[in-house]
């Protein structure tokens, strides 16, 4: 069954997902690496999104491509050699190091997403009217302005194109000439039209004075179960990575005690319980409601 | 007391030295429904926006007079008074909503004017109820049509239960049975709930039914404030080309009182006779146009399925239709902007194997905007760049296509700087100077005033004359029936009748005029006013 | 909202004290410049709450990003050919240099929500901000550029913009930080940014003065129509 994840306050997500990519940045330890994916694959698969892991892939290639290229090139320490290539020693240190490097970044790549998946637009917006509501009121119109230009867009390019003008010319220059009068008709026709959005917020009554919120997001007990915890979290991570236990330096040595050790377990084992802790908090029971 | 009393009110937009307003004095009583009219430019938006306090609040300038709503002068109003006080439709749905979501919309004007957070959700949603338009809440508003949008923007302006609702052209936009709902939703907000309305409208028929008095304006004076009788008795020629058609009708057959509704109308027109002489129909049977079985679509989605089309040489075509029947997308399958399956020849060819560019040749297309169609400095300029792209040389073309449009006098003028009648010819003009000899047209009306479009209806009946062959899509039925020849209804995507006047209109249940509704149980041919009192027998 | 977000920065700065002081400094870089730039978006959104724009602002500086953002969409021949720097550079130029930032970040946001989110949506809000900001400074100082100067401006935001938003891929991912490998990892897009870079150039030969005048007019319609 799907789960709903959109029933989080946004700053519960907003720090769970700092403390995240605090640990993702910082931590070189696979196993809490691991811990973190574990979590996103639960997350991924609870909610019916399987297909992003998929597409996490996608957009993480072309970078991940680079990132071992660059990685493997430079990162010439080391002392199990694999192959030389171009005058140069390729060892096994340097292959780990790029792949960790790697799967960070395509913890970072879910990392995004899972947001995008746990983000209640809706909630969201809600929220972030009643503290700024400037801002969101701009996003809110330029998010509404950009389907219909885009459609504006493609009804000139058929009127100019029917007006004789080439779209498909030779060379960058004249493709770029070709847009002359879509891009100002669009450009003018839209200011002027700013001044009629701006007319209506202003007739709306939009700054005339305090404002009131609608559907005001309350932080919730679930909220405060997860913000806590997400907390000690960070404070068990730190107090390990400070001792300096969760320090993993490949080229000092391929040892056992560098992977697995008392602190990478006990924030391995925090991170499976973040993921359980998420699955329980959004339980549903049989008339489809939540139980906390 | 009026409610809302305007005293000397004279006006000039910032940077102008012309006055937009010209003291004015006007008095509205609380609960009525005003409907104020002029030809555009005439200051009726510009008196609205003074009332709601955009001007000078929002637009500057400079303002003479005095406003007052309730006894209290607007500029002792503070902003959120005034948002609280009085709602404010604009013409454009698009350009009014602000939020994603409709629920949200409505929600947005509460917020701003402090409505205690308890009881927000409960207007939103009694507001969606009062309006019957809770089933599209929680929609994204980008997925909603024009008509849809309007009544969220009067539903958002309903919930914050102001004292008084401003109308600038709400239904301008909207095609007749959107407009119509529209109509109905305002009538049952003034009645249900009091609410004072202001309304500016250029198409007067639907609101005369409704409104309490009415106020004409010209050159930013006030003309006339009247009831719907006094206009109708009035003398002035210029005040009565504002009563709806029918009204024109029993006031030029000499009928003394005004009959208010249409049933009264018709009863009153009762002893007339009106005998109408055969007139012939010029043929033609050289085909210049013909599609076959044609299925055109965006995506999965099927739009037109299975047209069947023949047009001849010389023929003047109205095509009516709801929106979103497909009208638009059969037009622009013939310029072969779109992909389709079935068979479009234009001229025996087919249009399949034609580049846009060959196609443009010999068929023209005009899109609704004509300010797309605005791009250079000079309306000459405009012209001659389609002729440029496609590398003609202008041998006088550009002249008698001016000419021909009834522009020429325009031609260094800026097309920024010129009406909107006039702006529709110069985008027809632009397309018309590669000669084709077929026009397509898409809702060339819309948006335009009376005498504009009168003026654009001749043009293009000379045109049509001298053998441009034209077909225009329209919900402008009474346009239509004055100037096309032949007519053709789509629904669904398919063209559910086509044929000439006294086929398509004498038989349609909802695509005639109004004379022909009033008068066909007499005379199922009289379409026009004009031809009503040219076969009237007393 | 403030107050919050005084708490979160305190809580953030000093896990990032706390970090660098066990570990190598040059580790901590990646982490410490990313939460310094969205630091910067935040605080950049809230000055925008207690500045004193109106609902004109407000509208003109959506209409010009969704304006920007749209370009992204619509030029698809090339990578890297898209008028969206372009056009943020010359709203930064004729709107002020905080108008330029808002609108650059704006664009990115929005059209990220159609084209995809992801890591580098920070950077991009991060780097055409910054290039509304450098033309508007431009606009400030010498509002009658000639076009070629603004365009070879507009060529060499080409680089700026990519080089920005490599950062956030070279600096989390790449090890070590060396000279070499930096340059090494520029290197590999290179095409990519002398595309844009040329594309801008010739955008702005293009558009610039036409653009710029529909620009100033409906500058000169919103100061007009001010009442204070």
């Amino acid at each position: 069954m799907k789960r709903n994840y959109n029933i989080f306050h946004v700053l519960t997500l907003a720090f769970t997902s700092i403390i995240l990519m605090i640990i993702i940045f910082s931590c070189e330890s696979p196993l809490i690496l691991t811990g973190i994916f574990i979590y996103f694959l639960v997350v991924f698969i609870t909610c019916g999104h399987s297909k992003d892991i998929k597409d996490g892939f996608k957009y993480f290639a072309p970078f991940f491509a680079v990132t071992l290229i660059i990685n493997m090139i430079f990162v010439t320490d080391g002392t199990i050699m694999l192959f030389k290539a171009f005058g140069k020693d390729f060892t096994l240190e340097s292959l780990i190091v790029s792949f960790m490097l790697s799967f960070k970044l395509l913890l970072i790549m879910y990392l995004f997403m899972m947001m995008g998946i746990m983000i209640d637009s809706d909630r969201a917006v809600s929220f972030f009217s009643s503290k700024m509501p400037k801002s969101t009121l701009m996003m809110m119109v330029t998010f509404k302005l950009f389907p219909s230009m885009k459609n504006r867009l493609v009804t000139l390019k058929q009127i100019y194109s029917i007006r004789g003008v080439d779209f498909e010319g030779k060379g960058m220059r004249e493709r770029i000439k070709a847009f002359i009068p879509i891009l100002s008709i669009l450009l003018e026709s839209s200011l002027d039209g700013a001044f009629d959005i701006g007319e209506a917020a202003y007739v709306k009554g939009f700054l005339s004075g305090k404002r009131t919120v609608y559907d005001r997001q309350t932080f919730g007990r679930k909220d405060y179960i997860v913000t806590l915890y997400a907390f000690l979290l960070i404070v068990v991570y730190l107090f390990f990575r400070i001792s300096g236990s969760l320090n993993f330096d490949i080229y000092i040595g391929i040892d056992v005690s560098k992977f697995i050790n008392l602190g990478a377990i006990t924030v391995f084992i925090m991170l499976l319980m973040l993921a359980a802790l998420i699955l329980i908090l959004t339980e549903e029971n049989e008339d489809g409601l939540h139980r906390y | 007391m009026a409610y809302i009393d305007i005293k000397g009110l004279s006006y000039s937009y910032p940077d102008e030295r012309d006055r937009a307003l010209k003291d004015v004095s006007l008095e509205i009583e609380k609960g009525e429904i005003f409907l104020l009219m002029g030809d555009s430019g005439s200051g009726k938006s510009t008196l609205l926006k003074c009332i709601s306090g955009a001007i000078p609040y929002f637009y500057g300038g400079t303002l003479w007079g005095k406003i007052e709503i309730q006894g209290k002068a607007v500029e002792n109003m503070t902003h959120q008074e005034r948002s609280g006080t009085i709602g404010m439709i604009f013409q454009d749905p698009e350009r009014q909503l602000l939020m994603n979501k409709v629920h949200r919309e409505i929600a947005f004007g509460l917020e701003n004017i402090g409505v205690e957070e308890k009881n927000i959700k409960r207007r939103v949603w009694e507001a969606l109820q009062f309006s019957n338009i809770q089933d599209i809440a929680l929609q994204d508003i980008n997925t909603l049509s024009g008509g849809q949008k309007q009544r969220v923007a009067i539903t958002s302006a309903v919930a914050g239960l102001p004292q008084c609702i401003l109308l600038d052209e709400p239904t301008s936009q909207l095609d007749p049975s959107s407009a119509e709902e529209v109509v109905e939703l305002i009538k049952k907000i003034n009645d249900e709930l009091g609410i004072t309305i202001v309304v500016v409208e250029q198409r007067v028929d639907r609101w005369f039914q409704i409104c309490d008095r009415i106020g004409i304006m010209k050159d930013g004076m006030l003309l006339f404030v009247g009831t719907r009788e006094e206009l109708y008795l009035s003398d002035d020629e210029y005040l009565r080309g504002f009563l709806p058609t029918r009204l024109k009708l029993a006031k030029a057959l000499g009928i003394e009182k005004m009959p208010l509704t249409i049933r009264e109308t018709r009863r009153a027109l009762g002893r007339f006779e009106f005998r109408l002489k055969e007139d012939k129909h010029k043929g033609s049977s050289k085909c210049i146009l013909s599609i076959k079985n044609l299925y055109c679509g965006y995506g999965n989605e099927e739009i037109l399925r299975g047209i069947n089309l023949l047009v001849n040489e010389g023929d003047f075509i109205g095509i009516f239709g709801p929106n979103g029947a497909g009208k638009s997308t059969l037009l622009k399958s013939i310029m072969g902007l779109l992909k389709y399956s079935g068979s479009i020849r234009i001229m025996d060819k087919e249009v399949k194997n034609l580049g846009v560019r060959d196609i443009a040749l010999i068929s023209g297309y005009v899109s609704q905007n004509p300010n797309d169609y605005i791009s250079k400095d000079t309306v000459y300029d405009e012209l001659k760049f389609t002729l440029d792209n496609y590398g003609i040389k202008d041998d006088g073309v550009i002249d008698i296509t001016l000419k021909d449009l009834n522009i020429y006098e325009l031609r260094h003028k800026n097309p920024r700087d010129i009406s909107g009648g006039e702006r529709q010819r110069v985008a027809i003009a632009s397309i018309l100077v590669l000669r084709p000899k077929l026009l397509l047209l898409d809702e060339p009306t819309r948006g335009l005033d009376f005498e504009a479009k009168r003026k654009l209806g001749r043009v293009l009946k000379s045109l049509n004359k001298n053998g441009t062959t034209i077909i225009l899509i329209t919900h402008d039925v009474d346009f239509a029936s004055e100037f096309c020849d032949r007519f053709g209804i789509i629904f669904n995507g398919e063209i559910v009748s086509i044929g000439t006047r006294e086929e398509v209109l004498s038989e349609s249940i909802y695509y005639t005029t109004e004379i022909n509704k009033l008068l066909r149980d007499k005379n199922k041919r009289i379409f026009s006013l004009e031809q009503a009192l040219s076969s009237v027998r007393r | 909202m403030r107050k919050l977000s005084i708490y979160l920065t305190t809580f953030f700065i000093s896990i990032l004290l706390f970090l660098t002081i066990t570990g190598k400094i040059q580790e901590y870089i990646p982490l410490f410049v990313t939460i310094v730039v969205l630091a910067i978006l935040i605080l950049s959104y809230m000055y925008f709450e207690k500045s004193a724009m109106g609902t004109k602002e407000i509208a003109v500086i959506a209409t010009l990003s969704a304006f920007a953002g749209v370009g992204r969409a619509i030029f698809a021949f090339a990578p890297g050919v898209q008028p969206t720097t372009f056009i943020v550079a010359i709203s930064g130029f004729v709107f002020g240099p905080y108008e330029g930032f808002l609108v650059g970040s704006t664009a990115a946001f929005i059209s990220n929500i159609f084209l995809g989110q992801g890591p580098w949506s920070p950077w991009q809000m991060f780097g055409w901000g910054i290039v509304g900001v450098i033309s508007g400074i431009i606009g400030k100082a010498r509002a009658n550029i000639s076009v070629e100067k603004f365009s070879v401006i507009c060529f060499l935001y080409g680089f700026l913009f990519d080089w920005i938003m490599n950062l956030w891929h070279v600096l989390g991912y790449i090890r070590p930080l060396t000279l070499k490998s930096i340059i090494s990892a520029y290197a590999l897009g290179l095409t990519f940014d002398v595309l844009h870079a040329i594309s801008n150039f010739l955008f702005s030969m293009i558009f610039f003065e036409r653009l710029v005048r529909v620009l100033r007019r409906f500058k000169r319609r919103l100061e007009i129509t001010y009442i204070r």
